[in-house]
């Protein structure tokens, strides 16, 4: 095993390969950091391009590419509440508060480290897995994925404290919204109004960016002034002190981490579901839930070290099966295709060198990235003293060119407004935005999955205590429903928490 | 004003749960038990905003943290949506490079009372900024708007 390791660190440190990482690096960080782009644009526009390079620089390209886009799109979630791609959005929740009290600084610093950390366990317990990827990957079926579905939203809503039940309605609008348009199992198109744009149902990325970036636009302009309230304490802010604080919150790195390795190796789940899950989880375990969402560093580290771990573990499922975990590593599947590697089991065993020579390129990238991250944080953080009549015509605009970018599609433009406009509505009348996420991400899955077990099992429900990941998974939701009354419980009682 | 939210995710719901009964039964089952429990729980919100003994019990076991939103004037909320919807529009209409200096510019000019000069640069930068990256750089074609598209 120690010697393919060495045959991918070996075929990587070669000028060229080293070049061509170092490329993808930075076009993934400046794709990544534009709302609307992301990595799965970069590897569309890069694929084609990658034609004459032999496989290994091209896995190069595209691992610096991979490893760099989640620094990016925290870059602009923290500064901008603009979240350069899906699993970013989990940053803008304490990430932006923090860049509004003057401390973007702190939360780059943060973010930058938790993302190289993240990536590190993150190819650390891929190193582990890959031998056993398959029986891994083979305990999760449809009704598995169902009640993964159901526990992502279970936990995110208890996460919701004090508000659970705005929470839960939040939740539940956005599982409608993700009913909308064709559905897979039945081949009915559903709540469209004869919309043709409507039938691939609300494109997941442009409501994203209305949700985020345009909602706090409008706010940003009905309040006036700049993102930081104080400017004196923005220069004031160090981008180490970010640093020490990943590594004083080790804990919350780590679950980050194997949260992230963990549901990156489910296919089709996705980075949004492990950055939300592992912000979620944190909530749960913290001693002062009520700080996040206010700028609480934990809220920014714990899905910053998810998204990178992920990027790692959504390799598994890709080669070792040829089920993309997301839409970037669909893209990917084309490039691979493209350089004579099929993805699938025999991928596993006829390109091995390649595969740790792309897990390498990956983390070096992210670790990259990071430091990259660090360097420019100071600077970067002083955007967010520009004043809000500059900026809120600048962001809107690339916001929306960038939602229409997405895949040429011009409804995008009038989803991101209204997504803006339903954002700005949930920010004023105190609604959870979180859960309408997780809802909007899962949804569609969810019913996928439930129709799938209904199938197989004629109907009877008690499959779901037929299997042992089923009961995993089950025990892990009452649990989470039970946490916050025995919390209250212990609170009655006197007890500490 | 405060029953607004709750009030129209009743009447979204109501919509959706009579469109939802319009599909067959298995293309309508996991839709309609998500409406009817969203139902259940905008009259709880609803019951919380009430100033009675029951209202007061739900906000205190389900809704402890929620909090009244911060007075702003409803015309400044109205203008900031309406720019977004006007800007969003005429971008369908006439298309990506005429609509975004003329929205940064005027927005600039006419909100933010900033100078003639100022308006025009930023206008010109932005634009340019958003030519090189989308047209140039990734090569995508910029929407032309529906009057200008070819057909």
């Amino acid at each position: 095993m120690l010697h393919l390791w060495l045959g991918g660190v070996e075929g990587l440190l070669q000028a060229r390969e080293l070049l061509f990482l170092g490329l993808g690096m930075l076009i993934g960080l400046f794709f990544g950091a534009i709302p609307g782009l992301g990595g799965a644009t970069a590897l569309a526009l890069l694929t084609p391009l990658t034609y004459g390079l032999d496989s290994f620089t091209a896995l190069a390209l595209a691992g610096g590419v991979m490893g760099a886009v989640p620094m990016g799109g925290s870059i602009s979630a923290i500064l901008l509440n603009a979240p350069g791609s899906a699993p970013s959005a989990a940053t803008c929740l304490d990430g932006h508060p923090l860049a509004q009290q003057g401390k973007a600084g702190l939360a780059l610093g943060a973010a930058a480290s938790a993302n190289a950390i993240g990536g590190i366990i993150g190819t650390v317990s891929v190193l582990a897995i890959l031998p056993i990827a398959k029986d891994l990957v083979l305990l999760f079926g449809p009704p598995e994925l169902f009640l993964l579905a159901v526990l992502g939203l279970i936990v995110v809503s208890t996460a919701s404290r004090g508000k659970m039940l705005r929470g839960l309605i939040a939740g539940v609008f956005g599982l409608m919204i993700s009913f909308i348009g064709y559905n897979d199992v039945t081949g009915v198109l559903r709540f469209t109004a004869g919309i043709a744009y409507l039938w691939d149902g609300v494109h997941l990325v442009p409501a994203l960016i209305g949700l985020f970036a345009v909602a706090e636009m409008i706010n940003l302009s009905v309040k006036g002034g700049a993102i930081a309230k104080d400017a004196k304490t923005v220069g004031i802010t160090s981008v180490t002190s970010g640093l020490l604080e990943t590594f004083r919150h080790w804990r919350t790195v780590l679950r980050g981490s194997l949260i992230g390795t963990v549901v990156g190796a489910i296919p089709g789940v996705g980075g949004t579901v492990a950055s939300f899950l592992s912000y979620s989880l944190t909530v749960q375990a913290s001693a002062d839930p009520e700080s996040f969402g206010k700028g609480n560093i934990q809220g920014v580290i714990a899905p910053e070290a998810a998204i990178n771990a992920k990027d790692c573990s959504c390799l598994i499922p890709t080669l070792a099966f040829g089920v993309p975990g997301g839409v970037e590593m669909a893209v990917f599947m084309g490039l691979l295709v493209l350089h004579g590697m099929q993805p699938g089991p025999l991928m596993l065993i006829d390109h091995q060198v390649e595969i740790y020579g792309l897990i390498w390129a990956l983390t070096g990238s992210c670790v990259l990235a990071s430091f990259l991250g660090l360097l420019v944080a100071r600077p970067l953080s002083l955007l967010t003293l520009i004043d809000s009549q500059i900026l809120v015509p600048v962001v809107t605009a690339v916001a929306l060119v960038g939602s229409y970018a997405v895949d040429r599609n011009i409804g995008n433009v009038l989803v991101t407004a209204i997504f803006g406009i339903l954002g700005y509505v949930m920010i004023r009348f105190d609604y959870p935005r979180l859960t309408m996420v997780v809802a909007l991400v899962l949804g569609a899955a969810a019913e996928r999955n439930f129709h799938q077990t209904t199938m197989m099992s004629d109907g009877n429900l008690s499959v779901y205590f037929h299997r042992k990941v089923c009961l995993v998974l089950l025990a892990g939701m009452a649990a989470l429903l039970i946490a916050p009354f025995f919390r209250g419980f212990r609170k009655f009682r006197g007890l500490p928490k | 004003m405060k029953y607004l939210p709750a009030a129209s995710l009743a009447v979204f719901t109501a919509i959706f749960l009579a469109m939802a009964y319009g599909y067959p039964s298995q293309a309508r089952a996991f839709p309609v038990a998500v409406a009817w429990v969203t139902l259940v729980l905008v009259t709880l919100d609803i019951v919380s905003r009430t100033e009675t003994k029951a209202g007061a019990a739900v906000l205190s076991r389900l809704n402890p943290g929620t909090a009244a939103p911060d007075p702003r004037p409803l015309g400044g909320q109205f203008g900031a949506a309406a720019w977004l919807a006007v800007f969003a529009l005429t971008l369908v209409l006439i298309g990506i490079l005429y609509t975004v200096p003329l929205y940064v510019f005027a927005s600039l000019r006419f909100r933010g009372s900033r100078s003639w000069s100022t308006c025009l640069w930023i206008a010109a930068l932005v634009t340019g900024g958003i030519w090189l990256l989308f047209a140039i750089v990734l090569r995508l074609e910029l929407y032309p708007g529906y009057f200008f598209e070819s057909r």
